[in-house]
Formats: C-alpha cells, structure tokens, sequence
C-alpha cells in the first residue's frame, strides 16, 4: 500500500500531478498497477474507502486548543450534578 | 540533569506531500522518536513511512475524557522521552503554534529544565482559508476565536472586519469531553452573533483539503442556517463584514495637523540655480 502513499505524497509535491486533468489522473492511477479495489478508491477520490485500505484509524481527533485554561473553569460533569442536585435542594425547600 | 536530549515541534502543514517544509521533514527523518498529532489517518500513516518510530497522540483522547488531561499527557510523553537524552520530534497537524496547546507549554517546560527546544511553522488551516476563499486578513481585518472561548467571554466584535470561528463544531461544550455539540447550542452561538449581524448574513463554513485528491468544504450559508448544518470537528465558520470601514475622522484631523506641523518645520530644500 506504500505506492498510494507515495502517489499521495507526489500528487501533493508536484504541481504537474496536482493539476492533472481527469483523463491524465485516469491514466496516472491505472498506471500505479495498484489492485482494483485501490484503483478504485483513487479513480472516484474516496478517501474513507482509501483509509479503509490503508488501515488508518476509523476516528481522528484534531483538536489541539482548549477553549480556556483548565484554571479557566472547566465544568466538570459531577459539578453538573452538584448543581443540578443543589437547584433540586433549594426547589425543595421553597 | 542530563540535558542531552533535544525538542522540536513542527508543523506538517494541512495536505498531504504539499505543505510540509523540507526542514520539518529533516527534524522528522532526523528524530530518535517522533509524537504525531494529526488530522487524517492516511496524514498520520505517511508520517509513519518517514520515521521507523512514530508514536501517534490519538490514543491519548477518548470521549468523556476531559481534553486538559490529554493534553497534560501528550506534554508528558515528550518530556519524558526527552529526559531520556532522546532527540524528540512532535509532528503537529498545520502550524504546531496555531490554536496549539501542548507545543507551546513542552516547548516552555523543556527550555525551563535547560533543554534545547524550538518550533518550526507549519502551514495552517488559517492560510489555506485564505487561499481558498481568496481573503487577505489585511484589507479589512480579520479576527479569530476559539468558538467555545467566544461564546464563554464578552468579546468586542468588529463586523467591518472578518470574523473567523474555529472548532465550531464543538461550540459550547464546556465539558471539554464532547466530540461534538449539537443544534441547541448552536442555536445559543446564532443568538450571539444576530446581536451583531442579520440572521441572513451569507457565512462560510470551510474545512481544508487534507489529501491532494479531496477538495476544501466551502459551503455559504445564511447565519440563522447554521443550526441545522452539518459540522464536523474541522468545521470552521468565517464571518464576511456585515459593515463598512469607519473612517476615525478625529485621528485622521490630528494626523494632518501633525503632518502640518512637520512640514512646516522642515529646513528649506535648496534652490538648484
């Protein structure tokens, strides 16, 4: 499966390959004599199918920055509950 | 303490092959051990033909997990490797300093404990919004908030200049353990931004192209739409102004007074004969 990762990493570097137009890609991607399963996850530009194939995680996380400092006040779930139990506690006693 | 080891955290840049710096790759190639965090499996998977050991940070985030301590845990594993006299690599998805965490604190704890440590930039999805949506942050402005953060604080918007939200997808989770956040809360987003804009104010909803056979999302919408519309965790939602430049009539007078005044004290240019 290396090849579509370096078929990947060329299209990506190479302006040329890049710009392809959809008979070059066509022809490019038969060329790669990759199996037609893969051939056909790049002919149709499937990236879930390509993933699938090249046994990349089924979930990725991209969030890098929360949004405030854990100092910040990050609201935990049980301080949810807290709240929700001290609201009930007042309801209660009015 | 030995202080051997070293740290850099790079940047991979968005797409696949494009965007990485030949001196990112180098510290990748480079490395004893090398810490991926990234944006897409097949991203994560060509690192992984760079270097015989790459150690991917995924596993460190599962839901209902509060998102601090991964990021306590990805600064940890690179210090830990770097206290062991090792060359480490963190390899971050686009810029490793742009709505970043953990490169900028390991960078921080390394240098406190007298280790070499540095960033290289990386491209980022911020530069690939403005070449796909063909923006230039400098002809009106253009401010950027953690959609969460700007919901949580009061912030003085500017609608002459662009209004750019990231992690929009997740806006008001303030657990920081949800992978997602649903149209209630972007409901209560839309009824902050209508304070400021029309609910039909055309927004875009962009997401950058990771792989070179994909395309960015460039989707317009009107804002009160935004309830109702699909977002993912690499959602961001961009703000055209809604108003036009205000001239500062006051400081445009004091500037041509000055001007006046230095002109008027400049020595007298020599009269050529």
């Amino acid at each position: 499966m290396s090849n579509i990762i370096q078929f990947l990493e060329s299209m990506g570097k190479d302006a040329a390959l890049a710009n392809m137009s959809p008979e070059e890609f066509t022809t490019t991607v038969k060329a790669l004599g990759v199996d037609d399963v893969a051939e056909h996850a790049l002919l149709n530009r499937d990236h879930d199918a390509l993933n699938d194939l090249l046994g990349g995680r089924m979930k990725m996380m991209m969030m890098l920055v929360p949004a405030e400092d854990d100092d910040q006040g990050e609201k935990k779930p049980d301080e949810d509950e807290d709240e929700d139990k001290e609201q009930k506690d007042s309801s209660q006693a009015n | 303490m030995n202080t051997s080891g070293s740290l850099v955290c790079v940047g991979t840049g968005m797409m696949l092959g494009a965007h990485i710096s030949p001196r990112s790759r180098s510290y990748i190639e480079h490395a004893d051990v090398v810490f991926a965090a990234v944006s897409d499996p097949v991203v994560e998977l060509w690192l992984q033909e760079m270097h015989r050991d790459v150690r991917s940070l995924q596993p460190l985030y599962s839901e209902g997990k509060s998102r601090h301590d991964t990021y306590r845990e990805m600064v940890d594993l690179m210090l830990s490797e770097l206290r062991g006299g090792k060359k480490v690599c963190g390899a971050f998805y686009g810029h490793p300093g742009v709505f970043a965490y953990a490169p900028h604190r390991v960078i921080e704890l390394a240098r406190a404990e007298g280790f070499v440590a540095h960033m290289e930039p990386g491209i980022s999805a911020e530069d690939c919004l403005y070449a796909d949506l063909g923006i230039d942050p400098g002809r009106v402005g253009c401010q950027h908030y953690e959609a969460s953060q700007f919901m949580f604080y009061r912030r003085q918007i500017d609608t002459s200049a662009y209004l750019v939200l990231w992690q929009v997808g997740i806006a008001g989770d303030r657990s920081f353990r949800r992978y997602a956040t649903g149209s209630a809360y972007r409901q209560l987003l839309v009824e902050l931004l209508t304070e400021y804009y029309p609910p039909h104010h055309e927004v875009i909803i962009y997401e950058a192209a990771t792989l070179p056979i994909s395309k960015p999302r460039m989707q317009k919408l009107a804002l009160s739409a935004l309830i109702d519309t699909e977002l993912f965790l690499q959602s961001t939602m961009v703000l055209p102004p809604c108003q036009p430049l205000a001239r500062n009539d006051a400081m445009l007078l004091r500037i041509e007074e000055l001007d006046r005044v230095l002109n008027s004290n400049l020595p007298a240019t020599p009269q050529h004969q």
